[in-house]
């Protein structure tokens, strides 16, 4: 769960709509920054133009009738309309003023902020003899209009951001689906099931068109791998035929000499040509092996048993090769594999063991488990392998100085490794002071898993 | 023994039939896999020795088309092709063994030899060779009515002796049938195991049932 969580979170998708709901909460709070400043202006243009009106009137009645008439105007005009209206104040040259107190005292427009009240915005129109008519409005409280538009701003900003996350959350889920249907193809294709498609949706979206190119690729992919699997069995037939011939007429050669010595030239020229067909059959091996195609043929194989066995049927080889063969294997362990390669991949190292450890020497099979995987272990107490050619040994061709006398391909560690890879299990060798100790850990029910 | 040999490498037909002839067996040739069917059918044989890449019917088709056709014959399948999957295949298609070329002849002449009469399957809870018994569901031998303490190596080993009684089985047949040894192993595992049982068998005995075959292998002789 919290596996899945984190990788959501991590997931491009989701980070993509972090992003977009971040930018989008900020678009949606400047907004209603300009929303809040144009209201508030057109608020101030509306009340400029009602004291633009009342000033203009007042003036030409003044103008009309005098200063008598523009105090009955002004009067009538705060009597009939108590609550909302706009004020006046008439101010003489020398300061007295008569209706509504107004803070001002000059010509123009002028705003003025006062401490807790509304704001005021005034303009004073000059009269004759040094008199002046102050006509002023309140302006709507800024904090009011703010704090009004304030919630529905925020309570906007928060469906934004539920909206915003719970999209990114859905859109990542889906995202994430899509990719691990990709991955998930892609890891079956590494173990080596070729023919893996990723299933189409058919919505012809971007992820249906990235799956429809990638699987384009990969019948390209299976096509080149089935030419090249074509082209390794022709040369395979190609070459084996005329070997074959080959091997035929040099019997046939021998045949001429009816007790034929095995040191014989002709005997000696069938030997190389089986040691030739030898290598060339274990590569062809290994690379059958390496293509992960033997996986699918993978059954339930009775380790311990197919270990007891090998062990019993050396220990006759090791003894009459003056060595001791002994076993340390725990009983009943199962692991899903392929028994003919796994018998292969222990005979090699049991054998490895008996021809390279010299007389006199032990050999123990071990087959451990920890639970977690299964440990199968060769050791002997030869003159094992120095420090530096260990990580060597298992490449093809290589073989310990030692080895090079003694017939071989230098391709069975080779072998072992791509068998042990097949299986999921890690090959180690170390020093087992004196002599060798190879390794092999499989993981338990791992080698089953990809087939769920 | 009739043997029909279906292989379009002309030489190589050519002397495997020449060999088979030699060791007393009749061979029909047929050089493609039209013409293989076509014999297969039409004529009774004691066993069929097909080459699995053929032209106009290659050997697998050839050998589903035959076991269609309830044709049992047994079938030496010959390929180039050595890979685990291919064997399968091929045994999967009804093939009853299968050899890879390029191959010893000794080798091809004792397994078409061990197909052509195997025995009846399953019918058979005692095996005998001579005064050599040997009792499969009580897993005991005996000879000359003593006693013999086998492994369960030396066990399968002799079990396959005697199915195939006096005739030569090779080192790479015991090793698949014994050992299910898939390969050549670096080791004398056969050479010890044989000679460990034919030291408990022959012990006390003055005749020796297990014998060698210079350049071919062992052959266990029924009296």
């Amino acid at each position: 769960m919290y596996s899945m969580r984190s990788k959501l979170l991590a997931s491009a998708g989701f980070r993509f709509l972090a992003w977009y709901t971040l930018l989008f909460s900020l678009s949606v709070a400047a907004l209603a920054l300009l929303l809040f400043l144009t209201i508030r202006s057109s608020l101030e243009d509306q009340a400029r133009n009602h004291i633009e009106a009342e000033s203009a009137q007042l003036l030409g009645d003044y103008r009309d009738d005098g200063l008598e008439e523009l105090r009955h105007d002004i009067r009538e005009r705060t009597q009939n309309h108590p609550g909302a209206r706009l004020y006046y104040r008439v101010l003489s040259a020398d300061g007295r003023g008569i209706f509504d107190e107004i803070p001002a005292a000059v010509a123009g427009w002028q705003r003025i902020a006062r401490v807790d009240q509304a704001d005021l915005l005034i303009k004073g129109s000059p009269l004759d003899d040094g008199y002046l008519l102050l006509v002023a409005a309140e302006l709507a409280p800024e904090r009011e209009l703010g704090e009004a538009m304030r919630n529905q701003v925020l309570l906007a900003l928060a469906l934004t951001l539920v909206l915003g996350t719970g999209g990114g959350l859905w859109l990542g889920r889906r995202f994430l689906a899509q990719i691990n249907r990709l991955s998930n193809t892609a890891e079956r294709i590494g173990e080596g099931w070729l023919s893996e498609r990723i299933s189409r949706t058919g919505s012809g979206d971007e992820f249906d068109q990235l799956a429809a190119t990638i699987n384009r690729m990969l019948d390209r992919i299976e096509s080149l791998i089935a030419n090249v699997q074509q082209v390794s069995t022709h040369i395979a037939h190609d070459l084996r035929t005329p070997l074959g011939r080959l091997r035929l007429k040099l019997e046939d050669l021998a045949a001429a000499f009816p007790v034929a010595a095995p040191d014989h030239p002709v005997q000696e020229a069938i030997a190389i040509l089986d040691s030739i067909q030898e290598t060339f059959a274990a590569l062809l091996r290994i690379a059958e092996i390496q293509s992960g195609a033997r996986r699918s043929g993978f059954t339930c194989v009775d380790l311990s048993a197919c270990l007891t066995r090998l062990a019993e049927d050396y220990a006759a080889v090791a003894q009459d090769a003056g060595q001791e063969l002994a076993t340390e294997i725990a009983d009943g362990l199962m692991l899903s594999g392929d028994g003919t390669l796994l018998v292969q991949l222990f005979t090699n190292l049991i054998e490895n063991a008996i021809r390279h450890s010299g007389p006199g020497s032990v050999i123990l099979v071990g087959l451990q488990s920890d639970g977690a995987q299964l440990r199968a272990s060769v050791r002997d107490n030869g003159k094992g392998v120095s420090a530096e050619l260990m990580t060597e040994i298992a490449k093809p061709f290589v073989r310990a100085d030692a080895a090079r006398t003694t017939s071989g391909t230098g391709l069975g560690l080779s072998l072992v490794a791509a068998i042990a890879k097949l299986h999921g299990a890690r090959l180690r060798f170390q020093s087992a002071t004196p002599g060798l100790e190879v390794i092999i850990e499989f993981p338990i029910g791992v080698a089953a898993a990809p087939f769920d | 023994m009739k043997i029909l040999l279906i292989e379009d490498d002309c030489e190589t037909a050519s002397y495997v039939a020449r060999g088979l002839r030699e060791h007393g067996h009749s061979v029909d040739l047929a050089s493609d896999g039209h013409e293989g069917l076509m014999l297969a059918i039409g004529d009774a044989y004691d066993a069929l020795i097909v080459d699995r890449m053929l032209p106009k019917l290659d050997g697998l088709a050839l050998l589903k088309a035959l076991r269609a056709s309830a044709i049992g014959t047994p079938v030496l399948l010959l390929t180039a092709m050595g890979g685990i999957g291919d064997k399968v295949q091929g045994f999967e298609a009804g093939g009853d063994d299968y050899l890879v070329k390029p191959f010893a002849f000794a080798e091809l002449l004792a397994r078409v030899q061990s197909l052509g009469r195997r025995p009846p399957l399953a019918s058979q809870d005692k095996l005998h060779a001579g005064d050599i018994i040997m009792d499969l569901i009580k897993r005991r031998v005996s000879r000359a009515g003593q006693e013999i303490d086998l492994q369960p190596t030396e066990f399968r080993l002799l079990e396959f002796l005697l199915r195939n009684a006096d005739r030569v089985v090779t080192r790479t047949m015991l090793l698949e049938s014994v050992w299910n040894f898939h390969f050549d192993p670096k080791t004398n595992i056969v050479e010890t195991h044989i000679s460990r049982l034919r030291s408990k068998i022959d012990r006390g005995f003055s005749s020796e049932r297990i014998r060698t075959v210079r350049g071919s292998g062992y052959v266990l002789d029924a009296q």
